[in-house]
């Protein structure tokens, strides 16, 4: 399992959701990567995954299929939580 | 040149046929001032290589010479003094005489679009003589030895001397008339007062046009901009005009060496929410007094009428090529009375004829398609145009493609190399761009007296060519065999293969940016459109890296018919679901700003056109795609004008088999 944060410059929200996320997969085995979208790697994980806005915040399983994904929105930790125990 | 001249200084007279349609006789002058003026060779120098070229010709024993081949001795004597630079410079453009006669007698069969005619020989040689002129005196050394052998590809170089494509507004007809040379010398139309006349302006203007770019002329909103010419019209007579149109262009074949216009006419179901506080343009190029938004009706009817008169297709049922229909669907689009049943008939055009392109415009977006697939999304400034659409003309001045599988092989499958490839293969791009842009920008400075005189025409304060908004295209070409050599699967096998795919577009549109910034132009990725470019850089491949390229090139290898994926498609013949394709080739269309599509085939199982449309619907809402298309593929019999669905070798009614099979490129 693997929590994607897209994220870019000049987003209000999108610090306040990395640093939410963080603290909820400290601590688990769950891994977080965040991405930037305006980078190679940011851009294209942005276009597989049909990301259209920031900040958008997608887990998912070890084949990269999504299991939950919060989109242009700021998830709550309860919602996080969730989706991680699931 | 010529020269008549004493043979052995004896009384036999040597004669010049000179390139002016005079003989004369021999005198070296003539070499010697052709040198000193067409390359700057210092008089003493010329003097010595003409002096060596006139001992020569004296001792060939001729009585003839033609200026030609005194300009060939020439420059054979350039190189051995190893004058190369002198030698570039006095090269003489132009075709061989077996060349010349292959053109009268057999016919030319590479263009589709071209129909072998006198005025297509006279196409093919001034492009020749362009295109040698291009290589040599337009683009810099390294861009024309990247172009020749196959790095990347410099696109209708034998149009050297005009843009590459434009998106026009039927606004600056409406407003100024009809001005045909730009110049005002023939004869000027004021602006129309009936739908007729309009849509002649129109159709001859996109002629004009098509004298002065190399490739497509795109017409924004046509269906809403004819609108006020509409008003309170029969339907019948508007479903008459909309076929006056269609035939009007698709039947052009008369101008530019013979060729079909090639036009893109963009239609919108809804008054897109950018024209619905315009004010409109009515009769006589005057102000209606109301807006686009008032004109929603006669909009809609033109729009049906014409897709009913592609649905017909032609005299035999068969489908016109020119003009394309782009059908935009916005957001609006579903808040729209009647677009179920209009998206029912454009998708039924679509699916039976292979007309319809169906464009997303998701969001606030606002696109203008030119060509197959070239869009120009606009900016904050051209908005601003948008309150005058008369101002709404774009165009990319050139369009260079980037060979991905070339770049792959090259990078003995280290990625950093890979990268490093890419990014010098797009910077010879961009190099072409700005050379482009400079020849370019010295001919429009001629004026009005340029040779590409509609473009400099000033009627609303500025040209109508706005030379510092031009795009210049960066394309690609063989992503899917490019992946496939790195990592060893097409992007279709594996997710790890689709994903790297996108990373490298992701990479080209970033170096893309970077490079735009750095040489001071707007430098956006284009799907590249199939034409010739996908066999010519395989071929090259194949002759310079044969061991990578029969790894990953398809088509019949050891054959002449192989080739590489267009752009950033998958594998035409990958067992992918419609809907699978165009969510996974969608997902590239972000990252092309310039315009991506994808074409689903349609073979002899056209399933149900309700399902189609829902298909369409979908493909709005659930993906990123941004454009899509659909080839059926349709047969036709010359003899007994029967439709088929499906390629066939002969007619299932009259057994003929005079049959012709259609499958429409995208
Ligand atoms: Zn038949």
């Amino acid at each position: 399992m693997e929590i994607k944060v897209f994220w870019q410059a000049n987003c209000p929200n999108c610090a306040p959701v990395k640093q939410l996320v963080r603290a909820v997969a400290g601590g688990s085995e769950v891994k977080v990567r965040e991405l930037d979208i305006s980078d190679i790697d940011g851009m294209s994980e942005a276009a597989f995954h049909a990301v259209m806005g920031t900040p958008t915040t997608i887990i998912v399983d070890s084949n990269d299929s999504e299991i939950a994904s919060w989109r242009s929105q700021v998830p709550s930790k309860e919602e996080l939580q969730d989706a991680i125990n699931c | 040149m010529a020269i008549k001249k004493n043979r052995d200084s004896e009384d036999k007279t040597l004669f010049v046929r000179t390139s002016d349609d005079d003989i004369r006789s021999w005198d070296k002058k003539y070499i010697v001032q052709s040198l000193v003026s067409e390359v700057g060779m210092p008089e003493p120098d010329a003097f010595k290589v003409a002096t060596e070229v006139e001992f020569f010709i004296k001792h060939s024993n001729l009585k003839f010479v033609s200026a030609p081949l005194v300009r060939e001795i020439t420059n054979t004597k350039l190189l051995e003094h190893g004058y190369e630079t002198y030698r570039k410079r006095y090269t003489r453009l132009g075709l061989p005489l077996n060349d010349m006669t292959d053109l009268f007698f057999n016919s030319n069969k590479e263009n589709s679009n071209v129909h072998h005619s006198s005025e297509a020989i006279n196409m093919t040689i001034s492009g020749i003589a362009k295109k040698e002129y291009a290589l040599l005196n337009v683009f810099s050394d390294d861009v024309a030895t990247a172009h020749q052998n196959g790095t990347i590809h410099l696109h209708d170089l034998d149009y050297i001397d005009r843009p590459y494509c434009t998106g026009n507004s039927i606004e600056y007809l409406k407003k100024f008339g009809l001005v045909m040379d730009g110049r005002g010398n023939l004869t000027v139309a004021k602006p129309a007062k009936h739908a007729e006349v309009l849509i002649l302006h129109l159709t001859k203007f996109a002629a004009a046009l098509q004298g002065q770019f190399a490739g497509a002329i795109g017409w924004d909103a046509v269906n809403l901009f004819l609108a006020p010419y509409l008003v309170g019209m029969k339907e019948d007579k508007v479903k008459q005009l909309a076929q006056m149109m269609i035939y009007e262009f698709a039947q052009q074949a008369v101008s530019r060496g013979g060729q079909v216009t090639f036009t893109d006419t963009n239609y919108f179901w809804e008054v897109p929410k950018h024209f619905m506080d315009v004010p409109a343009i009515g009769p006589g190029g005057k102000f209606t007094g109301n807006n686009y938004s008032e004109y929603e009706e006669e909009a809609q009817g033109f729009a049906k009428a014409a897709f009913e008169v592609y649905l017909k297709g032609d005299a035999y049922g068969r489908p016109f090529f020119f003009p394309k229909p782009d059908l935009h669907i916005t957001e609006k689009f579903f808040k729209t009375d009647g677009h179920k049943e209009f998206m029912d008939l454009a998708t039924e055009v679509g699916t039976k004829m292979g007309n319809t392109y169906f464009i997303f415009d998701r969001g606030d977006e606002v696109k203008i398609s030119e060509c197959c697939r070239l869009q120009f999304k606009l900016n904050e400034t051209d908005l601003l145009d948008v309150k005058q659409p008369w101002k709404m003309r774009y165009s990319a001045m050139q369009n260079v493609t980037v060979n991905l599988p070339r770049a792959a092989y090259c990078s003995r499958g280290n990625e950093a190399v890979l990268f490093d490839k890419i990014s010098q293969a797009m910077e010879l791009a961009a190099k072409a761009h700005v050379q482009k842009k400079q020849f370019i920008g010295k001919i429009l400075a001629l004026g009005s007296s340029s040779s590409l005189p509609i473009l400099t025409m000033n009627l609303d304060g500025e040209p109508y060519y706005r030379f510092d908004r031009a795009s210049f295209l960066v394309g690609m070409l063989g992503l899917n065999e490019l992946v496939q050599y790195m990592i060893g699967k097409e992007m279709h096998e594996t997710t790890d293969a689709y994903k790297y795919g996108l990373r490298v577009i992701a990479f080209m549109r970033k170096t893309a940016e970077e490079l735009g910034h750095k040489y001071g132009i707007h430098m956006p990725l284009e799907q590249t459109p199939a034409e010739s470019t996908a066999y010519r850089m395989a071929k090259l491949d194949m002759e310079h890296y044969p061991n990578q390229t029969s790894k990953v090139v398809k088509g019949q290898v050891g054959t002449q018919s192989i080739y590489y994926t267009n752009s950033t498609y998958f594998n035409t013949s990958a067992p992918m679901s419609p809907i699978d394709r165009v969510t996974k080739e969608g997902a590239f269309h972000p990252l092309i700003d310039a315009g991506a599509m994808t074409h689903v085939w349609l073979g002899e199982s056209q399933s149900d056109p309700r399902a189609l449309t829902n298909f369409v619907m979908k493909t709005f809402k659930n993906t990123m795609n941004t454009q899509i298309a659909f080839s059926p593929e349709i047969t036709f019999c010359k003899t007994c004008n029967n439709k088929m669905r499906g390629l066939k070798d002969r007619c299932d009614k009259c057994a003929s088999v005079k049959v012709e099979g259609i499958t429409q490129t995208k």
